[in-house]
């Protein structure tokens, strides 16, 4: 009987000290293999300039009802997008504690979508018609923009969105901030040539669009004068070695490679580059979505120096007031965001977004009023951008169309190359842009 | 046209490890009459705890990758242990069922821990190699090849030559007269599944640096290892083995070809679907329901 009764007692412990054990366990594997990056990460050598202020910058807590503004965001496994969002609203916070939008609470409305569009589609009605936003900001779906960029237009509810589709550079009522997935492939394979690459080969995972990618990739290599090789490429890659190796063989000496998977992707084809010793047998690029603090620390020294990356932002050890303001918010309200790009862009959207309703002195804040305030921003200036950023009156747009690459060194991003256009081609907008902008006067 | 040569040698140390989880699969199958579809998830689950063991703990990489292989086992081994004599008696579909919902359960375990960023994790071995005329060879791709071989010719001597391989055959062919002849069957299944996961487990830290460190990358190469125990018939460890190199060497020798590349991911399948048509032919009596 004694032996009954010391059992719940000697069980219970042990229970306890599993539910413990794994409780350890799990904290430790939830810190994964990368940590998301510390300022230090972000370290210049030139000194830092003073952070730009939130908002009115007062320091007075803003009270009443709060204005409503709405971002779609995807989050799944494996694509999440939350850091923009995230950042977003870590401006969001900042702006509400230095006097808000005239002394009023700016409130995001996030809502996560997956890869659903009737999902998306009902994020959009929910947040037009029952949140009652009255505008978007950072939004940043997968989706998003195919499914609902008519309805937008319709319903005239405009965003300052960062763009993952075309879809979202092609809408009257959408302006991102970022280039997105197309442009930057174009733009690494501008840098591959300015690099003096003979031959560009260009993979692009098997996503709707990827063709209109490699078609715009190609149309660069006729207009240089150089043979493009391109396929799209079906992920999760199975064989990156194989992978590797093709990519290398089709590229043949002197030849460049854009590498445009996720960060995810590319990492197993760049870590599979490197076990086979084939980094120095090509020019290797890969568009913004390898601008990924986590994939930085996994690449390694044999890639410093080897890998150019196309940037939307600039660095985020950039000494700019913008970009310290940004690191500060991330430090206080978002530290478990990645550092940089993503991070970067949902702070520059609400940013906007902010300066646009400041801008409307009425104190009347509905979609009609938000949407002529965001469409007036013609000359945002930041140390984040190359140029100034605008909304523009055009059908398509894409302000952000000069950007930097960069390339890992001593684990860290460092800048390869310079502000540079991205090349107008038959087959995109950039040239009506460029005239768009000097008729403005931002040319 | 490219040299084939270096993507033959790819296929090999793909197909190795292929041959490996099938051979996992046919062990497995054949001593508790479970298909085990969680073997991908399972040594998924060991190299990101591998990984993560090298990099937050400080561990080097060796320990790492045998903690992430007993942490492989050990689910395998507990899963059978807790749900294998439950489901003793269920129909084959429902055994193999319930094996998706332990691979949905780690899925998403894995996206909630690992989710969010990117991982790699390399080997010493993956650092060293030898190069075969323009052919370079690391370390792990001539391991994982290794290990397919060595696993299949311990195997085979294991079942053939000692008391629990016997046991294990005895289940496979009657597990109630087994049982009634006095073969410890819950003992004999512990270790099929232990024996499995550590299979398992080392196959997804050698695909972590053959293909990659990704959640539904690793988990889903079961297909491969699926297809290949199926030509064995989920019986012929050294069909299997074959099947195994067959397939890794196909879909690699697929890549640079450019009107196919994009169906490699295809050949576990066709591979499959082949051979299974070929033995409803030869043997239309057996196949017929």
């Amino acid at each position: 009987m004694k032996t009954n009764g010391n059992r719940p007692h000697r069980s219970t412990s042990t229970r306890v000290l599993t539910v413990a054990a794994c409780a350890a366990l799990l904290a430790l594997l939830a810190t994964g293999c990368a940590s998301t990056g510390t300022d230090a990460a972000a370290a210049s050598s030139a000194k830092p300039s003073k952070a730009s202020k939130c908002g009115l910058g007062n320091g007075k807590t803003a009270t009443g009802p709060a204005i409503k503004l709405g971002a779609i965001v995807s989050d799944t496994p494996g694509l999440s997008f939350t850091d923009v969002t995230d950042m977003a609203n870590a401006y969001f916070s900042c702006v509400n504690a230095n006097g808000g939008i005239i002394g009023r609470p700016v409130k995001l409305v996030v809502e996560k979508d997956a890869l659903d569009p009737q999902l998306t589609a009902s994020l959009a009605t929910k947040l037009i018609d029952t949140e009652k936003i009255v505008g978007f900001t950072a939004s940043s779906s997968v989706l998003d923009c195919s499914v609902n960029a008519k309805t937008y237009e319709k319903k005239a509810v405009y965003g300052i969105d960062a763009g993952l589709a075309l879809d979202c550079f092609n809408s009257p009522a959408i302006a991102p901030v970022n280039v997105g997935a197309s442009y930057s492939a174009l733009a690494t394979a501008q840098y591959l040539l300015d690099k003096g690459a003979k031959k560009l080969v260009v993979f692009t995972s098997n996503t709707p669009g990827s063709n209109a990618i490699n078609a715009s990739i190609k149309e660069l290599g006729k207009k240089a004068g150089v043979p493009v090789t391109a396929w799209v490429e079906n992920v999760p890659v199975a064989d990156a070695n194989g992978l590797a190796l093709k990519a290398a063989q089709a590229a043949g000496a002197g030849g460049g490679v854009v590498v445009n998977l996720n960060a995810g992707e590319a990492l197993k084809v760049f870590k599979a580059i490197e076990q086979q010793g084939l980094i120095d047998q090509a020019i290797w690029g890969c568009p913004a979505g390898c601008n990924d603090q986590s994939m930085l620390q996994q690449l390694g020294s044999a890639w410093d120096g080897k890998l150019g990356v196309n940037a939307e932002m600039n660095l985020a050890s950039s000494p700019g007031p913008d970009n310290q303001l940004y690191l500060q918010l991330r430090r206080k309200y978002a530290p478990k965001t990645q550092l940089g790009n993503f991070g970067q862009l949902g702070f520059t959207a609400a940013r906007i977004a902010v300066q646009a309703l400041l801008s409307i002195k009425s104190g009347d804040y509905t979609t009609a009023t938000v949407g002529a305030a965001f469409k007036g921003v013609k000359d945002y200036r930041s140390d984040l951008y190359c140029k100034p950023w605008y909304f523009g009156t055009q059908t398509f747009h894409t302000a952000n169309n000069t950007t930097r690459t960069i390339t890992p060194k001593s684990g860290q991003w460092t800048q390869t190359q310079d502000c540079s256009e991205m090349p107008a081609l038959p087959n995109n907008n950039f040239a009506k842009i460029r005239a768009y902008e000097k008729q403005i006067g931002l040319g | 046209m490219p040299s084939l040569l270096p993507f033959l040698v790819l296929g090999l140390a793909l197909g190795g490890v292929f041959s490996l989880s099938g051979v996992g699969i046919v062990v497995l199958y054949r001593t508790t009459g479970v298909l085990y579809l969680a073997g991908g998830a399972v040594g998924a689950v060991g190299a990101f705890t591998a990984c993560s063991l090298a990099t937050t703990a400080g561990l080097s990489v060796w320990p790492a990758a045998a903690l992430g292989v007993a942490l492989s086992a050990a689910i395998t081994l507990v899963y059978g242990l807790l749900l294998g004599p439950r489901l003793a008696q269920r129909e084959p579909l429902v055994k193999a069922a319930a094996t998706l919902g332990l691979t949905l359960v780690l899925l998403g375990t894995m996206s909630w821990i690992w989710g969010a960023q990117t991982y790699s994790l390399s080997l010493p071995t993956t650092a060293w190699g030898i190069v075969l005329g323009t052919v370079h060879v690391n370390g792990t791709q001539l391991i994982s090849l290794a290990l397919g071989l060595l696993l299949t010719a311990v195997t085979a001597v294991f079942l053939d030559r000692t008391a629990l391989g016997t046991a294990m055959r005895a289940l496979a062919d009657d597990r109630e007269s087994s049982a009634l002849l006095g073969v410890p069957v819950r003992r004999v299944e512990a270790a099929a599944w232990l024996g499995s996961g550590v299979v398992f487990g080392v196959a997804g830290i050698v695909l972590s640096n053959l293909v990659g460190l990704d959640i539904n990358g690793l988990t889903f190469l079961i297909i491969s290892g699926l297809a290949a125990a199926l030509v064995g018939r989920l019986e012929s460890l050294w069909t299997t083995l074959a099947a195994g190199l067959v397939i890794g060497v196909a879909q690699s020798l697929l890549t640079p070809v450019a009107s196919l590349s994009s169906y490699r991911s295809m050949t576990p399948f066709l591979v499959a679907i082949a051979v299974v048509l070929v033995m409803a032919v030869r043997r239309p009596s057996q196949t017929r329901v």
